[in-house]
């Protein structure tokens, strides 16, 4: 029969929010029926039960804080978690109110144990920093029911297993609660008296549903489960508990999904050349910064460091309520560099100094050359943000052209007196931009070399400077 | 025999007195030499005969440029430029750019560098970058990246107002990138003296620039000199020609005079 390890997260929205410096209890109440779901410990410690009311609660602990519970942000996490755990074992399931189920027995050959299995399983689990309680069984249902009563034991010992499943009262099981009521009326109280009674008894005596669930349980039925298949894209959202007024304090929150970026793309063997990190403002729109590695980076380190760089020159509208990072660009990591000693990687530091500059004082603020064959001087250069080529053009030292160039034509209001010249340009007849001009090289009084030009309308104007 | 009488004839006490005045005598002597070896250790005093003169130096392209400098332009540092805008002081230092290997950055260049004119001359305009930055502070930080990242050769900074700081840390990571920064100030209002490396005034002369070398470390000398406008840009260079027409009226006049 197959092993199923069954993980429910008992706390999961609670341990998913931020609060590394929490003073204050916190709970997490369902807004339907007021009824607190999750408590933390100092919650808990305060005299909070599961399942309380709100106000009793709030008699309870005066300086009580309070978080709606939010279906939606569970499932997301509870993805998360899968998706880390899908690099460890293959075949996962979820699983109604924060549960996850684990199919164990065809991972053993590769762990060669149930005791690796798990070692390796529950070092992730705690990094990840979630509240769990956990259970072995020999049907998927088994485990789940054994786990959310907190056994929190691995063994693949099926007497043992069978053993703490008839432990177990009905109205702890899966059962719907008519008919555990039904059941209770006849005088069938656990699981084991339901257990003890024979098959054929049952489906002559009850109806249909029943037998499934008592097959299932077993492990006589098959019980249908999706598993997960993960998408290869990264997103992570965070939640502050407190606002954040100093975009320089954001580097600790930020740091933590980094890391989870590094986890995504080191055991993908992958790179990321841009991610965006989405910051959540109160009451205002979402701000996302943009930050990009010329050379593709998978190490936190280094896109902390650009981040930072980023983020020092945003301006926020409101305090931040929460972040999200989304990777984009990913690739297949090519190591291009070829040994130790060769040249390579000096070209790996240019771009990341590129990298540096770019992510501080942002995109349009890089410009290099490209040349063009074109006599126009507004055609012969375009600046292009980056990744300008030598063009392949004849060099001609004759061409007296200014080293700095002016964005636009200027009038000329002085007097100047010409030094060389006319150069005629005059083309761009196929592309309806054409020009007519004269160039001249004049010096004005003050001793400057400009570089000026005559339309046909007899204007001058001046385009460059010789500095 | 003279010399027992003369010992004879001190007694005692002299004795005394003359190996305290010698002992005092040593005793200073030490001490003043421990206090000049430490006061020297902590830089606070030093000689004047104490050149700096193997800086290393790297011809500038110029001829006349480097003998002036008596062997070119320091090979890494910061050096200051102070001059009036378009009068051909960037040309001057193109032939040392186009010699480099590595990125040349240019930091708030006034307008847009023509990159077609500098492939005419030479330079392989993949390894040219020019950066637009607000404001001072981000256009220094982004010096002293590109410094010290070791990538770039030169990097010329076109920004008035500096600092004395500003220029040790820039200098600190010039040393370290072993790159160059070329600080392309406005003559005007510039009065504080920085501590860099080599400090060059141009102005514009009628024969090309009038060059005054203000500072220049490990040198004492200050040199005033014009650079004719044939060495370091034949392409604009016209020789003058004698005036020999004359209006009629002049004509005229000198006739009569």
């Amino acid at each position: 029969m197959t092993l199923w390890v069954y993980l429910h997260f008992n706390s999961l929205q609670l341990d998913s929010l931020f609060c590394e410096q929490a003073h204050q209890p916190i709970i997490i109440v369902e807004g339907k029926d007021n009824r607190v779901v999750q408590a933390c410990t100092k919650a808990q410690t305060a005299g909070i039960t599961i399942g309380q009311g709100l106000g009793a609660a709030a008699s309870l602990c005066q300086n009580l804080q309070v978080q709606p519970y939010n279906k939606e942000l569970e499932q997301e996490k509870l993805k998360e978690i899968a998706h880390s755990l899908y690099t460890l074992t293959s075949d996962i399931c979820f699983f109604a109110d924060a549960g996850l189920l684990l199919r164990v027995s065809n991972m053993l050959s590769l762990y060669q144990g149930l005791h690796a299995y798990w070692q390796s399983i529950s070092t992730l689990l705690n990094r990840l920093g979630f509240n769990y309680c956990y259970a072995c069984g020999y049907s998927p249902l088994a485990a789940r029911l054994l786990a959310r009563n907190g056994m929190n034991k691995i063994t693949d010992d099926h007497v043992l297993l069978l053993r703490a499943v008839r432990a177990h009262a009905l109205h702890e099981s899966d059962l719907p609660h008519n008919m555990s009521e039904q059941l209770t009326r006849v005088g069938v109280h656990t699981l084991d008296a339901l257990l003890s009674i024979p098959m054929v008894q049952l489906a002559k005596r009850f109806d249909a549903e029943l037998v499934h669930y008592v097959g299932r349980l077993l492990g006589h039925f098959k019980h249908p489960v999706n598993f997960y298949q993960p998408p290869e894209r990264f997103s992570r959202e965070l939640e502050l508990l407190f606002e954040l007024e100093n975009i320089s304090w954001l580097s600790k929150p930020l740091n933590k999904l980094l890391l989870q970026l590094e986890d995504f793309l080191s055991s993908r063997n992958k790179i990321a050349y841009q991610i965006n990190i989405t910051l959540q403002q109160r009451d205002c729109e979402a701000l996302v910064v943009t930050v990009q590695s010329k050379e593709g980076e998978y190490k936190a380190t280094k896109w902390l460091a650009l981040s930072e760089l980023a983020m020092s020159n945003v301006q926020l509208d409101a305090p931040i309520q929460g972040l999200s990072l989304q990777a984009k660009r990913i690739t297949a990591y090519e190591n291009t560099h070829g040994d130790l000693f060769s040249k390579q990687q000096k070209g790996g530091s240019r771009t990341a100094l590129l990298s540096i500059l770019q992510a501080k004082l942002g995109e349009h603020a890089i410009h290099t050359m490209q040349v063009h064959a074109d006599h126009r001087p507004e055609k012969a250069n375009s600046s292009v943000t980056l990744g300008a080529e030598t063009p392949d053009l004849i060099r001609d030292a004759s061409f007296i052209r200014p080293t700095i160039m002016l964005p636009f034509p200027e009038i000329l209001s002085e007097k100047v007196i010409i030094q060389q010249g006319p150069e005629r340009i005059s083309t761009g007849w196929w592309d309806a931009q054409p020009i007519i001009r004269d160039y001249f090289i004049a010096r004005d009084p003050s001793g400057r070399w400009l570089w000026v030009f005559r339309d046909p309308t007899q204007q001058w104007f001046v385009h460059g400077v010789f500095h | 025999m003279w010399g027992i009488g003369w010992f004879k004839g001190i007694d005692l006490a002299d004795l005394l007195i003359i190996i305290i005045l010698c002992l005092y005598t040593v005793f200073w002597w030490l001490l003043m030499n421990d206090l000049i070896d430490l006061l020297q250790r902590q830089q606070l005093v030093w000689h004047g005969d104490e050149q700096i003169g193997n800086i290393e130096r790297v011809s500038s392209g110029n001829d006349e440029l480097d003998e002036a400098l008596q062997g070119g332009l320091p090979k890494y540092g910061v050096v200051d430029i102070q001059a009036q805008q378009g009068i051909g002081e960037l040309r001057l230092l193109l032939p040392y750019l186009v010699q480099q290997r590595k990125l040349t950055i240019f930091i708030n260049p006034p307008g847009y560098i023509n990159g077609h004119g500098l492939f005419h001359l030479g330079f392989e305009t993949a390894l040219l970058l020019s950066l637009s930055v607000d404001n001072e502070i981000d256009a220094l930080w982004a010096a002293e990246q590109c410094l010290k990242s070791a990538e770039c050769s030169s990097v010329l900074l076109w920004q008035n107002r500096l600092a004395i700081h500003h220029i040790k840390r820039l200098q600190l990571a010039a040393e370290r990138g072993q790159a160059s920064l070329f600080l392309m100030r406005s003559a005007e209002g510039v009065n504080l003296s920085l501590p860099v490396s080599l400090c060059l005034k141009l102005q514009a002369h009628e024969r090309g620039l009038a060059i005054t070398i203000k500072k220049q470390k490990g040198r004492w000398d200050k040199t005033h000199f014009i650079l004719d406008i044939s060495s370091y840009w034949p392409a604009l260079y016209r020789p003058t020609i004698e005036r020999k027409v004359v209006s009629l009226a002049q004509h005229r006049r000198r006739l009569i005079t």
